[in-house]
């Protein structure tokens, strides 16, 4: 699988994802921005926004014919706007300290399906097999969030390739973000180009 | 006196003998944030070190020789330290003056591992060993866990503060 292919496939699986989205909030849930490309360390933390603001990550790891990690990141104001869209009624009566856990299954249940969309549709694509790990939900940083996983799959490479690409629901303000980390020194010799990608090491 | 915040980046290595200066790493995960003072000079640095070291993951295994890239300089520990402490030498510290603080290497994500196994611990124990063959002495020290941290060093004082989401502010 080259970059344009990969690129096409993780289109086609944010498109799934999307238009998933979009039924199940009832809104018009779009792609605000995207971004596909090799990334230098030091801007890694920096990747969603402030590196010290807190997010609500849904973790997942993959392998199979290839290997990679895939993040969904919230703003916690985000997280508590998809609650009360997906789930109106609820919100309206759940006692505040039961609030974070309600927060946390919705978001752990969304990044389920936007996961599911973007991994399935690169595996049919490239016709590989992905295994997905168990999602890890995690309140914490963005910037440490994102260096830690970096640290274990850069390889000690300056820069590592991410899939970066911001949702919203209408108003503009990004609803939640993917952060995706195809390890193309994986053991599988076709996923991304294996062989002909330039990959600096430090 | 106007303070001047400067950002210690990714595998970034910064010093000063600026008054007014704030070294900060923010949001150390896995990485290890290291603050090197000079107390008479009144000077220091910071580095912001990603990975134990260039050619393996153990103490055993420090790259002999080896030079850290310019741009990255902070990237490995087993560069990182003398690179820091040459820095410092040549503003006019003195390296049998230098005091260390240690902040980081948590392992933030449960159930992340590395072909190299805990990443954040390994980098703690490659940057206190290069510290101990340096003689220097480490003063302050708040390491591991399973969470962030921001790292804040004023030049000046030498006072460094550590905060996170979990645990608020404090004093290193």
């Amino acid at each position: 699988m080259n970059f344009r292919e990969f690129k096409k496939c993780a289109a086609s699986g944010l498109e799934n994802a999307r238009r998933t989205l979009s039924i199940l909030t009832g809104r018009d849930v779009t792609i605000n921005s995207q971004s596909m490309g090799f990334v230098e360390l030091g801007d890694i933390p920096a990747l969603s926004g402030s590196p010290e603001d807190v997010v609500l990550a849904s973790y997942v790891t993959f392998d199979g014919d290839a290997r990679g990690q895939l993040m969904i990141l919230f703003k916690p104001d985000s997280a508590e706007k998809l609650v009360s869209v997906l789930s109106p009624h609820l919100t309206s009566h759940v006692d505040p300290k039961d609030m974070s856990r309600l927060l946390d299954s919705t978001v752990s249940e969304v990044a389920n399906i936007v996961g599911s969309s973007v991994l399935n549709a690169i595996a049919d694509g490239a016709g590989m097999t992905l295994k997905p790990s168990p999602p890890i939900l995690i309140r914490e940083m963005s910037g440490a969030i994102l260096e830690s996983v970096v640290a274990t799959c850069s390889r000690g490479a300056d820069r590592v390739y991410v899939v970066d690409i911001k949702f919203s629901a209408g108003e503009g303000k990004a609803l939640f973000e993917i952060v995706f980390l195809p390890d193309i020194c994986t053991n599988s010799s076709g996923f991304l180009g294996y062989g002909s990608v330039a990959w600096t090491n430090g | 006196m106007d303070q001047r915040l400067i950002v210690v980046r990714l595998s970034e290595v910064k010093w000063s003998c600026r008054e007014e200066d704030i070294l900060v790493a923010y949001s150390l995960g896995s990485c290890v944030g290291l603050v090197l003072w000079d107390p008479v000079r009144r000077a220091g640095g910071m580095a912001h070190i990603f990975l134990p070291t260039a050619s393996g993951s153990s103490a055993s295994s420090i790259s002999k020789g080896s030079r850290p890239d310019d741009r990255t300089p902070g990237k490995y520990a087993d560069l990182a330290v003398p690179y820091l402490i040459s820095r410092l030498e040549e503003i006019g510290c003195r390296k049998e003056r230098l005091v260390a603080k240690v902040a980081g290497g948590a392992h933030v994500i449960a159930g992340l591992s590395s072909p190299i196994g805990d990443v954040g611990a390994l980098n703690v124990r490659l940057v206190e060993e290069m510290l101990r063959k340096a003689g220097i002495p480490i003063i302050g020290r708040d390491v591991g866990g399973t969470y962030g941290r921001t790292m804040r060093f004023y030049v000046n004082s030498g006072r460094v503060t550590i905060s996170s989401v979990s645990h608020g502010e404090k004093d290193l």
